[in-house]
């Protein structure tokens, strides 16, 4: 089995690395056997999946590993086709750099605001790093909360080519689903007709992350 | 207008990459490590097992 690691990256806190590494791991769970890798001491992909019902459980499984992170994938390799790892929002402590090391695809949630763009300049500096010796790494910038009539996330595009890290075309827009799924421990996949739109997105985002 | 917006955007992108120092902590020499942190280098992979049938 070919297994695929996801890391979900960003130092700045509220970019949705959570919610995209939730809702991923969802869609990605229709395509073949996956984990969420919580490696976030804030746990909050374990109390997202933890708010699910015994009736609707969350459909993908999260664990919680912030030490031999590096060891844990290799082992969870034999058994998972897709691992996504929702990171910490922090370079200081070397978690997200281990994640990154054992990754195949970095994707790294931004607002359209500059003020996460400023912040993302170090992230793109630490993955041409860990490239170095992960030289299999692929990273990609991944425009979150767009709100198309708005003139910032129009901008977008422009500031976005200033990066040596290439942005998916797919990006995700700022709905209120996201937010509401969270509280009832689902993903966008499993919220009906609230939930429909959000679900086309993440499956086009799928599509394009996987054919990357 | 949104042109302009890009490209101030994009400018101050430019400028923030230009602030940033030239080598960051992500030195992975053993010295250069905080004490907090848990950055390990990647294990080779494990060979998958092989499963027979009963």
């Amino acid at each position: 089995m070919l297994t695929q690691v996801f890391s979900v990256a960003n130092q700045k806190g509220g970019t949705g690395k959570t919610t995209l590494s939730m809702n991923l791991a969802a869609g990605l769970s229709q395509r073949g056997r996956t984990l969420i890798i919580d490696a976030d001491p804030q746990g909050s992909a374990g109390q997202w999946a933890g708010l699910s019902s015994d009736e609707r459980p969350f459909p993908v499984s999260v664990i919680s590993i912030s030490s031999n992170l590096g060891r844990e994938v290799s082992r969870m390799r034999q058994d998972y086709q897709y691992l996504v790892i929702d990171c910490p929002p922090t370079l200081e402590t070397g978690v997200a750099q281990s994640a990154m090391s054992v990754s195949d695809k970095i994707f790294v949630p931004v607002l359209p605001s500059p003020v996460d763009l400023w912040a993302s300049v170090r992230l793109a500096d630490a993955i041409e790093q860990i490239k170095i010796y992960n030289t299999k790494l692929k990273a990609y910038i991944l425009v979150n909360q767009l709100e198309p009539r708005n003139a910032m996330s129009k901008g977008m595009a422009q500031a976005l080519a200033e990066f040596d890290i290439p942005a998916l075309q797919s990006g995700l827009r700022r709905r209120a689903v996201y937010r509401s799924s969270a509280l009832e421990g689902m993903s966008v996949y499993c919220m009906g007709k609230r939930g429909q739109s959000a679900a086309q997105e993440m499956e086009l985002l799928i599509e394009e992350i996987l054919a990357s | 207008m949104t042109k302009e917006l890009g490209s101030t955007l994009a400018k101050s992108v430019r400028r923030a990459k230009a602030k940033q120092p030239q080598k960051n902590t992500l030195d992975t020499q053993q010295d250069s490590v905080s004490e907090k942190s848990n950055f390990e280098l990647p294990l080779p992979p494990i060979p998958s097992r092989r499963v027979w049938p009963d």
